[in-house]
């Protein structure tokens, strides 16, 4: 043949020829094809029954971890929390907003070089898995949604009523926090769990009651100026408290390894006015929070507000008598985590004293709390 | 190094005798002697009976005591005394012993906390190393966590001592005063199988118990003369409600100060009930609890001598002139230098 011929041949060559045994049965339609059946690669051809089958063993396994990717992504993250907030352990109060929230954000450089690798495979996997369903293989189709179904069926674990988005980050003497999306911000989920020790009835009642007393109050508080975390959801059947996640600090961390506030007498004064603003506010509405220590302080690092958490103690009451005693517990945590706070405390009580008219009988009443210390010499 | 320990603070009246090996750190208890000033059902003991109970045996309590240990009186470095806290008229009446004795036989005395008594003892025979302590008993209920050369308290009662609340429902119930009331309440509770809401006061790391107490007084009253609850009944809610709340702050301390083991000492202690309800606590966390006997738990001269002879050690004494008693002495008071 001449040259024009031989390139027409050429072109012609492999389209499809059904004397040459080599060939691909390219389809673009669905078939049940066991012959002739290309599979992505030019090497991977099924011309038997028996590498039929050998196949769709294989592409089972394909999805399968497919489904095991997502799952090692979503069990490795919660490792990265977990680690986190057990480094935090020590250094941490029965509050449940905890320092991860501060260091939600940063992960090494090796973990995220992890996480993006396991992140690229199932990438890979999926736009695979995507091709060998263009086959239009009936087989190749009905083995990816086998593997995909086994692979869910086992992987697909033990997670929470919030879904598998939902990552534990603290477990509280009083409850387990989670981290969840809910809507399109990240939140906080309070679950109270029950506690084995406590009588059956008497623990359902305490958790109920602490439940709609920590919602209303956080409510409350909120409506009414304080800076507290905003409540989106209640459950009470689960025990469970949906809310904002706080991005900042825990004041005790600020006072215990945050240089700045040890030394800095201004930033000492800074911080005792925010907080003896918001105490001011918060009993201004007859709110007594119950539990006021440095762990249940935050400063939001978006704004530097101060924000108060974990209402969960929280109850109302316009006593003088009930909010001399939150004001003392508040003392009592500040002197027995933070030796040598005297003078920021009184700091605080002035700026609460500035900022609440009827705060001179509070004070006086505290005054008489303070001397009821048992075994305390009432003398002077 | 030997030493003597008085404990009357209450109406527990206890001589115990200690040595301290100080080159291999062994501690052996050489005698451990009590008598108890136990009143009929329905009262309480009161300061003067008490102090004509401890002044009628304390003498004998002491000869019986250096007879087990088998020493002799040259043996002894120093007599250790209750300074308090607790009630007046029996504190003062070991403390004359005390005194006498130190002079007689011409040896130091030291003067030791009752609380810090209990804790060294506690963490002496457990073993227990630097663990969260509730302290509880007829006269105290605190939670306390060592800090920095003190034994510093976090949360405790703001009125009356979760064995005054269990001794006086005893009281009321007519319950025999032998062994003690708490015994027979722990007995009774046993055999309740009717929970009754009772008002549960926590307060941040705090307890109240005065108003449970009333409240169960006027249940009682109410209900018993119905039949609508049977004194094992109220034993047993009074006793879950109590324990469950001693339970919650000695968590929350634990959570704030991340600590893992927790120690019970004090005559509530003793109580098995507690025990099981902070091991369950504490199992949740992967912690440990430790508890002691009533050898220990129940007030005893033993932890006064462990815990002077360790202040001895570092060379504290307590002059002649400053060896009084006090009925108000706060754990915290104590600067505690044997510990780092």
């Amino acid at each position: 043949m001449n040259y024009q011929q031989f390139i027409i041949k050429a072109m012609n060559y492999d389209h499809g020829g059904s004397h040459d045994s080599d060939a691909c049965n390219m389809q673009m339609l669905f078939n049940w094809d066991t012959e002739k059946l290309c599979i992505i690669f030019t090497w991977w051809r099924v011309n038997s029954i028996g590498f039929l089958i050998l196949s769709c063993f294989i592409i089972i396994l394909l999805a399968t971890s497919f489904e095991f990717l997502r799952f090692a992504l979503r069990k490795y993250d919660t490792k990265i929390q977990v680690s986190y907030s057990q480094l935090q352990e020590g250094r941490d109060a029965n509050s449940e907003e905890v320092a991860t929230q501060s260091n939600a954000n940063r992960i090494t450089y090796v973990q995220q070089l992890v996480r993006t690798l396991i992140h690229t495979s199932q990438v890979f996997l999926s736009f695979f898995l995507m091709l060998v369903f263009m086959t239009y293989n009936g087989f190749l189709m009905i083995s990816v949604i086998i593997g995909a179904a086994i692979g869910y069926f086992v992987f697909s674990s033990s997670v929470i009523d919030f879904g598998e988005s939902a990552i534990l980050i603290k477990q509280g003497a009083e409850a387990r926090i989670y981290t969840a999306p809910f809507l399109t911000r990240t939140a906080i989920i309070k679950e109270r769990f029950s506690k084995t020790y406590r009588h059956p009835t008497l623990d359902k009642k305490l958790t109920a009651r602490r439940v709609t007393q920590e919602a209303r109050c956080l409510f409350k508080c909120r409506k009414s100026g304080v800076d507290t975390p905003v409540l989106y959801f209640v459950n009470t059947e689960n025990s469970t408290i949906c809310m904002e996640f706080i991005q900042g600090m825990i004041i005790k961390d600020l006072l215990i390894s945050d240089n700045e506030y040890i030394q800095n007498k201004e930033k000492q004064d800074e911080l005792a006015e925010k907080i003896g603003i918001a105490l001011a506010k918060v009993h201004a509405v007859d709110v007594i929070h119950g539990d006021l220590t440095t762990s249940n302080l935050m400063l939001r690092e978006s704004n530097q507000s101060l924000v108060i958490i974990d209402f969960g103690l929280s109850y109302v009451s316009s006593l003088p008598e009930d909010k001399a005693v939150d004001l003392y517990v508040l003392e009592k945590a500040f002197l027995s985590t933070h030796p040598n706070s005297e003078e920021m405390f009184a700091n605080i009580l002035e700026y609460y004293q500035k900022n609440y008219k009827a705060s001179q009988g509070i004070l006086s009443k505290l005054a008489e709390v303070r001397l009821r210390g048992r075994k305390r010499s009432m003398v002077g | 190094m030997i030493a003597i320990g008085l404990e009357g603070s209450a109406n527990k009246l206890g001589i115990g005798i200690i040595e301290h090996n100080t080159e291999t750190g062994v501690v052996k208890i050489l005698a451990n002697i009590r008598h108890t000033h136990v009143t009929p059902p329905g009262t309480g003991f009161l300061p003067r009976d008490t102090a004509v109970h401890h002044r009628e045996y304390i003498i004998p309590v002491i000869k019986e005591a250096l007879k087990t240990s088998n020493i002799k009186i040259k043996d002894v470095d120093v007599i250790c005394y209750t300074k308090g806290p607790g009630m007046g008229a029996p504190l003062v009446s070991v403390a004359i012993v005390a005194r006498t004795l130190a002079l007689l036989w011409n040896k130091p005395i030291v003067g030791v906390n009752h609380c810090i008594g209990h804790i060294e003892m506690g963490r002496e025979i457990t073993g227990a190393d630097n663990p969260v302590v509730l302290y509880v008993s007829g006269g105290n209920t605190q939670v306390i966590a060592y800090s920095e050369h003190r034994y510093r308290i976090f949360g405790e009662t703001l009125d009356i001592a979760v064995g005054n609340c269990l001794d006086r429902f005893a009281r009321i119930l007519n319950l025999p005063n032998d062994p003690s009331p708490g015994y027979n309440i722990e007995q009774y509770a046993k055999k309740g199988k009717k929970f009754i809401e009772l008002p549960y006061t926590v307060k941040g790391m705090d307890v109240s118990f005065s108003g449970i107490l009333s409240n169960i007084e006027t249940i009682a009253n109410d209900q018993l003369s119905n039949n609508q609850c049977t004194p094992e009944d109220l034993c047993f809610s009074l006793q879950e409600t109590v324990f469950a709340m001693l339970v919650e702050i000695t968590e929350r301390a634990m959570a704030h100060i991340g600590s893992k083991e927790v120690l019970i000492v004090g005559g509530v202690g003793c109580n098995l009930r507690l025990q099981e309800m902070m091991a369950q606590m504490v199992e949740q966390r992967d912690g440990k609890v430790f508890a002691t006997d009533e050898r220990f738990c129940i007030d005893n001269g033993i932890m006064i001598a462990h815990a002077g002879l360790l202040a001895y050690r570092t060379g504290f004494v307590t002059p002649l002139e400053k060896s009084t008693c006090t009925q108000r002495f706060r754990t915290d008071e104590v600067y505690v230098a044997w510990r780092d």
